[in-house]
């Protein structure tokens, strides 16, 4: 039950701190000139790709793959903005 | 990739119980929120006979009291649907509010925003706001699970075979409000974290100025005051006439003074624009105070994306102005399809409880469920009652709010102390009585007047109150075992 939980709560966590990274990096890098156009297209696309993460990760097999699956994206996104800095 | 369905099942199972008590809170509560101008209209007492609505100058002129002094006014303007002008500040919200037929002032009825306020930030800000967004997501999620869960089923969405009465009702509400319940998740989620997001991504797009986002997107901004004294203001009636024949199809909502009485002054006309979806925050006609036409601001001149988040507002809380004839109906289907998103998380409570009768985290569940969910049934019928009160002068002003509170607090500590099902059915008798009575309190008022001013409150209230009688008299006389509240194991020491 504790593990369950542990899982869903980093799955959530996970998520949603992919989704703000996600976010950063197309509100910086979006191919969109106006600066409002591109903050708002981040926003939108960030939510699609949270709740995507979010719902693919609730349906891990045990609460380690819940957690590996909405937390891979984090080192990943966070490496991609590291390097584009 | 096949899914698997007992994983999906235990996704949606598991997020439901978890949070579902919450969601029903702040859908029930934003349910509240779209019939609210209905209630305000439902709970003031009845007008003297029916009259043309006065001039938006003579109207200002009886409220120079409150005024005076106040150099920024936002008026919500009367229409024939709704006779009321509602004298707003910056600071302090809407505090006074007038008959437009007659110009007597009326009661701002401030306890009925509780609700209201529920919905927006549960009492808690700018990081309630964020959090009751966060239940949009939730929200999306569980359509998301249940829609891949049930999509075989769906193609009949007229009968779930091979299932109980709860599950049936699960499915049905499911498949039909799916649109709107993707609807209210995603508008919903975008209502705090899009001006989270806002916030957070400002210095990412605008990195030596990040306080130009808000300038940007509310562009064109009034001009600034210039501290001198002003000559005279332009006739506000006059004002929206040639504002009418200048650009036709735009529907004033508004009107704002910005720097009243400096010779900066300026006058606003905000509402929607035809076949925009927008609010009269982004549609707007500015002026000088002497009535030259300054320039117009409309959500049509920005880019693809700003107009999608422009649009989340009026989509979420259903202000279909925009849509001329249709916005009525709309609203109303919206209004419908929100206590329909109840109905559905309240059954899937129901089968959740249902299956693990007799569990240990099934009688938590339940007991938080009827405090919290039942309570806040239970406290929005006092407080309508209360307010049908207070209106007549029987009830001092500040009672209905404590009523709404005091009762959805007792609610919260009583499944605690008393056994569930007494507590169900005592809970479901009251609210019966309370809408009931309600009801008849008000039509009773209006009865002399001759009219029937917001006559589908009454009958949602009539309705409510016999679904809440058949409940109170299912959970008296049904088996024991057909109720997740009858729960076998003795309540005051579980």
């Amino acid at each position: 039950m504790r593990s369950a939980l542990a899982g869903a709560a980093l799955a959530l966590a996970g998520s949603l701190g992919s989704a703000v990274l996600g976010a950063w990096w197309l509100a910086r890098d979006l191919p969109l000139t106006q600066p409002l156009e591109r903050l708002y297209a981040a926003i939108f696309l960030a939510l699609a790709g949270g709740t995507a993460s979010l719902v693919w990760s609730g349906l891990g097999r045990s609460p380690a793959s819940m957690a590996w699956r909405a937390c891979a994206w984090l080192p990943a996104l966070a490496l991609g903005l590291w390097l584009d800095a | 990739m096949g899914l698997d369905r007992a994983r999906l099942g235990l996704l949606h199972g598991s997020a439901g119980a978890a949070f579902g008590v919450l969601l029903w809170m702040v859908l029930f509560s934003g349910a509240w929120s779209l019939g609210y101008a209905s209630l305000q209209d439902w709970a003031q007492p009845p007008a003297g006979a029916a009259a043309d609505l006065l001039p938006l100058e003579r109207l200002l002129a009886r409220a120079t009291g409150q005024t005076a002094g106040l150099d920024e006014l936002s008026l919500i303007l009367p229409s024939a649907a709704r006779p009321t002008l509602d004298i707003c500040t910056g600071r302090e919200g809407c505090p006074w509010r007038l008959d437009a037929r007659d110009g007597r002032p009326l009661d701002t009825l401030s306890a009925l925003d509780l609700p209201r306020r529920l919905h927006k930030t549960a009492f808690m800000g700018f990081p309630g706001r964020v959090l009751v967004s966060l239940f949009g997501l939730l929200l999306l999620v569980m359509v998301l699970s249940g829609l891949l869960l049930q999509r075989r089923r769906l193609a009949s969405l007229v009968r779930l075979r091979g299932a109980g009465r709860a599950r049936v009702l699960h499915g049905l509400l499911g498949g039909w409000s799916l649109p709107w319940l993707v609807l209210f998740g995603v508008t919903g989620a975008l209502s705090g974290l899009g001006a989270l997001g806002t916030l957070l991504l400002a210095p990412v797009v605008y990195p030596q100025q990040p306080q130009r986002v808000f300038a940007e997107l509310m562009a064109p901004l009034p001009p600034p005051a210039r501290g001198e004294p002003a000559a005279q203001r332009v006739d506000l009636d006059e004002l929206l006439r040639r504002d009418a024949a200048r650009v036709p199809g735009f529907l004033p909502r508004e009107v704002r003074l910005h720097h009243a009485g400096d010779a900066g002054a300026s006058v606003e006309i905000a509402g929607f624009t035809l076949g925009v979806p927008s609010t009269p925050l982004f549609e707007r006609h500015l002026y000088r105070a002497d009535g030259t036409w300054l320039t117009d601001a409309t959500a049509r001149s920005r880019g693809a994306w700003v107009r999608a988040f422009i649009a989340v507002q009026p989509l979420h809380f259903a202000r279909y102005d925009w849509l001329g004839g249709w916005s009525g109906l709309l609203a109303g289907l919206h209004l419908a399809m929100g206590l329909a998103a109840c109905a559905l998380v309240a059954s899937g409570l129901w089968l959740w409880l249902q299956r693990r009768q007799g569990e240990r985290r099934a009688r938590w569940l339940a007991r938080l469920a009827l405090g919290l969910d039942g309570g806040l049934l239970l406290a929005t019928a006092g407080l309508l009652l209360a307010v049908q009160l207070q209106v007549r002068g029987w009830l001092p002003d500040a009672v209905p709010g404590r009523v709404f509170l005091g009762l959805w607090g007792a609610s919260l500590a009583l499944p605690w102390c008393v056994p569930l099902r007494s507590c169900c059915r005592a809970g479901a008798a009251l609210t019966a009585l309370a809408c009931m009575l309600a009801a008849a309190s008000h039509l009773l008022a209006q009865a002399g007047q001759g009219g029937a001013v917001a006559w589908p409150v009454d009958l949602s209230l009539l309705l409510a109150g016999l679904a809440c009688t058949g409940l109170a008299w299912r959970t008296g006389h049904s088996p024991g075992a057909a109720s997740p509240f009858s729960i076998p194991v003795g309540d005051r020491h579980a």
